[in-house]
């Protein structure tokens, strides 16, 4: 329930060595690696150190991929292999030119007889069209045929093509058009007069025409259309013959093609982690993060995997002192970890900061439910959260977060005997927020008090940590301000409750007042007492900001009187609904409409006033508790993984 | 319009409004022109409202390239800003804008690419940058952090090794495919001719420059009332413009009949119908200002240095540009809020970046000042 400890680790050591360690780190998935300016920074070295530009098996991966791709397979998924593939770059590279060259020629020749096949379509369309003019494509005397020409284009380029026709002097025409996109093919035949013929080919060259091959010996070949149709289907025939060509070659080679996709993607996985590393004088050096307790384990590994390879390991807590920025790792309990998306809203605590995220789950569920105790309004949202979830509209982290906070609202619907809103149905368990107000109010104070006890406890163990002993005693936020708190907290509970009490006890208001001076003078003292601590905040803004802060402590409280206040509304509210109900019931379909009004109100209960009480619990969260010591700004721990 | 997008609408209008009055005036122009180095340049402009991108850089010895780029990279920044304040519907409309940055970053990679198969060292033709060692959208990304490249999956370019692959990193399928054809047109050729190359590098940026502005003018099409017919103006103007350009650079410099010249624009038309597309392809490449009397255009090629050739391209640019300059006031000037103001800030803010860019040319190669009225797209008040 932390942010995990790190260590920075370094490995130097032999190329050959280094990728036995990294193939291990791929397969655990708890290293990140640091950029080579980092490890190298400012070193006399640096100048020495080479590091690898780009990855040579990305590029045999995608012509593996692009292979799958056209032989119909699924996608692979890799097994993780148990040590680092032999074969070299060159081998692996000639291996796959074999492979992809042979695609290559099959595709070719598909592409080949599709517009062979595309040409014969043509040629069919216009033998039709000549046809219906009562003519036979015999009949054409060979000077036409010298002027027309036949090809395809894109939609786009045929609008343009028109258009120049309208200034050219030449005749363009759709045989066939049958798509509908910009993108899609239209077959044309294009008039021209022999004269034209050296401009009319640079109209077609801007507009990009694919030409079929001239038919200088007319066009009596294509004139029964039988022998035509029959030619097509020859070549469809092939051509399919050909397209399943990639399909049949991986199977009959499906396990020389999965070793070799394995080896490459083996490699290009371990080549991708040991290029964040570099070369120093034949040495390979790779650096990182990783969980500490993880260390002792990658060691192990590095003796037996890599004996000639040196690993240095250094104490997160040290380098981040150091001034480098550590990434965060946060460990909490399953169901805790669920919350982890409300403190990652807000911000991922940085890498020294407490983690908050088990007070908030706790705090989440307990505000949630108190402002919202409703048995059926929470089981409502139960079910409306797995709708939402089913549908896609909401995201697994806040469905189960939602899904927890209407537990908890079902769980304090029965302490407050209350079901849609009506408190007569079952008996409270602990108390009605409606009949028990004077009893409620001070509840939520009492938790406000708490909770920023907490935070307060929290922001002293931040500084503690960081060893800022002038914040850890002296600070509105320290051990001062907390001891203040509590003293103006005792004094306001005997002022009410004791009887004759007064506000103004000489003992209280002494340690009071000394308390504050301390805070306001507290930079003076931390200097006096801890040697070297500034602030660089000047006297008066300091003395300012001991005032805000001590403001605060009572808007902070007073803040969680909306605990009880959202408590009452929502009886309120549902007492609301039914009486719309009950109004109307009486009239002509009055059971129908009171249905109506019911389900309606209620519908707009769980909807608009659970996501107001959602906002009103993150506002808790955020601002009165985070406000007291949260800085966050973290970075993710992103280890590198053997998937892609 | 529901109260919270009118709401959007005025403080974008407010934004757009308070970021022209941050454009630099007439003395800030004078002053820049009396620095002798590129550095003394970005020490002026870093005291202005290009101060946010100059930050972190060294200014008194920075490169020409890589000023420019800065310069750039601002027009994205000034644009990316406005994302908070639009809604849906001007979101989309604003990422379609800032597009032709995505098409500068393809158009700089079909060149790297392009070159590396070309033997022999050639000049580079369509849509290169002298900035383009920078473009890297991971740069433009660590520039401006919102920026986000809308048109091209990015993981997929950053890997792409052949032009092949550029091309598929492109997300728009329609768009793809009509790149591919002139990419099969150099694959087929499997030459590294020159010839080839220029052929091959002027097709694929042309068919992005048509995609950015056929669609960026279709979008525009579909808004309604003053917004609508304040973007038609604004987008429109520039399709006109472009397509007459093309036509004229077609037939000028490529050596294209005029029929076809006419493949080469748009499909997209503003003020200018096919028939007078036409008429104008069919006129003497610098006699076209002749066939567009009577239309807005007419003065686009009224050019003082008709007689010196190497002049005529660049007062004929000068006075495209000016035009848009004046269509964008005009539109600022309209007073109603819309997205029509975002877009005429950003067109005011891309002309300015490219009067600063020809500050910085003239600077560097010490061309002679006085002729600065040539190539500016402001007027200097005080230029005599």
């Amino acid at each position: 329930m932390a942010v995990v400890g790190m260590a920075g680790v370094s490995f130097i050591g032999p190329r050959e060595e280094i990728e036995n360690i990294a193939l291990a780190l791929l397969k655990m998935e708890n290293f990140e690696p640091m950029s080579p300016e980092v490890i190298m920074d400012a070193h006399p070295l640096s100048s020495r150190f080479q590091t690898f530009r780009g990855n040579p098996y990305d590029a045999l991966l995608e012509k593996l991929d692009e292979l799958w791709l056209k032989a119909g397979l699924p996608v692979f998924q890799c097994r993780i292999v148990d040590r680092v593939p032999s074969a070299s770059l060159p081998e692996l590279e000639a291996k796959i030119d074999q492979v992809t060259k042979k695609i290559e020629e099959w595709s070719a020749r598909t592409e080949e007889l599709r517009r062979e096949y595309e040409r014969w379509r043509a040629m069919l369309a216009f033998g039709d069209a000549i046809r219906e003019t009562g003519r036979s494509l015999t009949d054409l005397p060979s000077a036409f045929c010298e002027s027309v020409t036949i090809g395809t284009l894109t939609r786009e380029n045929w609008r343009r093509l028109r258009e120049a026709s309208l200034a050219a002097p030449i005749l363009a025409m759709p045989l066939m058009d049958e798509g509908r996109s910009e993108a899609d093919k239209v077959t044309v035949i294009v008039f021209y007069n022999s004269d034209y013929r050296e401009e009319i080919q640079k109209i077609f060259s801007s507009v990009h025409m694919y030409l079929f091959p001239a038919e200088g010996v007319g066009y009596g070949q294509y004139d029964k259309r039988d022998a035509v149709s029959y030619r097509m289907e020859a070549i469809e025939a092939e051509r399919e013959s050909y397209r399943d060509m990639p399909g049949r070659y991986a199977a009959e080679n499906r396990f020389e093609l999965a070793k070799l996709y394995e080896t490459v993607y083996a490699k290009q996985r371990i080549f991708s982690l040991c290029q964040m590393g570099g070369d120093l004088s034949e040495m390979t050096v790779l650096a990182g993060w990783m969980p500490r307790k993880s260390f002792g384990e990658v060691r192990a590994i590095a003796e037996e995997k890599a004996p000639h390879a040196l690993v240095i390991s250094e104490d997160g807590d040290a380098l981040e002192r150091e001034g480098n920025e550590l990434p965060t790792l946060l460990h909490n309990l399953p169901l805790v970890r669920r919350f982890q998306e409300i403190v990652r809203l807000y911000s991922l605590p940085s890498y020294s900061e407490i983690d908050p995220t088990f007070v908030v789950a706790v705090s989440f569920c307990l505000f949630f439910g108190f402002m919202f105790g409703d048995v059926g309004h929470g089981a409502a949202l139960i079910l409306g959260t797995y709708f939402l979830e089913k549908k896609k509209m909401m995201g697994p982290a806040i469905g189960s977060v939602m899904r927890i906070a209407g537990s908890f609202s079902v769980l304090f619907g029965f302490l407050y005997g209350s079901v849609f809103g009506n408190e007569e149905l079952i008996p409270p368990m602990w108390l009605s927020p409606m009949h028990d107000v004077n009893e409620i109010l001070p509840v939520s104070i009492g938790i406000g008090i708490l909770f920023l006890t907490i935070g307060i406890c929290f922001k002293i163990w931040n500084t503690v940590h960081k060893r800022e002993w002038g914040e850890v005693f002296f600070s509105p936020e320290g051990v001062a301000g907390l001891l203040f708190y509590w003293l103006a907290v005792g004094q306001a509970a005997a002022v009410f409750t004791v009887p004759g009490w007064a506000l103004g006890t000489v003992f209280f208001a002494a340690v009071m007042a000394f308390l504050f001076m301390l805070m306001i003078f507290g930079n003076g003292a931390a200097k006096l007492l801890f040697h070297g601590e500034t602030v660089d905040e000047g006297g008066v803004v300091h003395v300012f900001s001991v005032f805000h802060a001590m403001l605060n402590f009572v808007s902070n409280t007073a803040s969680f009187v909306r605990l009880a206040a959202f408590a009452l509304n929502h009886v309120g509210l549902s007492g609301a609904v039914f009486m719309l109900g009950q109004m109307v019931e009486n009239a002509p379909g009055g059971k129908l409409y009171c249905a109506l009004i019911l389900l309606l109100g209620h519908l707009i209960i769980i909807g608009l006033e659970g996501m107001i009480v959602f906002i009103q619990t993150l506002r808790l969260e955020y601002y009165e508790f985070f406000g007291k010591f949260y800085r966050g700004g973290g970075r993710d721990f992103a280890p590198v993984a053997w998937k892609k | 319009m529901s109260l919270g997008s009118g709401g959007l609408r005025v403080a974008e209008y407010a934004k757009a409004r308070a970021r022209r009055a941050s454009l630099l005036r007439d003395e800030d122009f004078l002053l820049l022109l009396e620095q002798t180095s590129v550095g003394g340049i970005a020490l002026q402009l870093g005291k202005s409202a290009y101060a946010s991108v100059l930050r972190g850089h060294t200014l008194e010895s920075m490169r020409r390239s890589e000023l420019e780029f800065l310069l750039n990279v601002s027009i994205l920044a000034e644009g990316v800003a406005f994302r908070h304040y639009a809604g849906l519907g001007d979101k989309k409309l604003l990422n379609l804008w800032l597009e032709n940055f995505d098409i500068d970053i393809l158009k700089e990679h079909f060149q790297t690419h392009v070159r590396s198969h070309v033997q022999t060292h050639i000049p580079a033709q369509t849509g290169s940058s002298e900035w383009g060692d920078y473009l890297d959208p991971g740069k433009m990304l660590n520039l401006v952090s919102d920026f986000r490249l809308t048109l091209i999956d990015q993981e997929k370019l950053s890997s792409s090794a052949t032009l092949r692959d550029v091309l598929m990193s492109v997300k728009d399928e329609s768009l793809r495919t009509a790149l591919m054809e002139p990419l099969r047109e150099w694959e087929n050729s499997q030459t590294t001719e020159g010839r080839v190359f220029q052929r091959v590098a002027f097709s694929l940026g042309m068919v992005l420059d048509r995609h950015y502005l056929d669609s960026l003018y279709t979008a525009a099409a579909k808004l309604g009332g003053d917004e609508g017919r304040m973007m038609r103006m604004l987008v429109g103007t520039r399709v006109d413009l472009m397509n007459l350009y093309w036509i004229y650079r077609g037939r000028r410099f490529f050596g294209m009949s005029p029929e076809e010249s006419l493949t080469s624009i748009m499909k997209a038309r503003y003020r200018l119908d096919f028939g007078l597309l036409t008429r104008a392809a069919f006129a003497d490449p610098r006699g076209m200002g002749a066939v567009l009397a009577g239309t807005p255009y007419e003065r686009i090629f009224d050019v003082e240095g008709a007689e010196n050739g190497s002049l005529y391209e660049v007062e004929l640019e000068r006075n495209i540009y000016k035009f848009l300059f004046a269509v964008a006031e005009r539109v600022f000037l309209s007073g109603t809020p819309g997205f029509q103001n975002v877009g005429a800030y950003l067109v005011l803010k891309e002309l300015e970046v490219r009067d600063l860019v020809a500050v910085v040319e003239m600077v560097r190669y010490k061309f002679a000042k006085d002729r600065i009225g040539l190539i500016l797209v402001r007027t200097l008040r005080k230029e005599n």
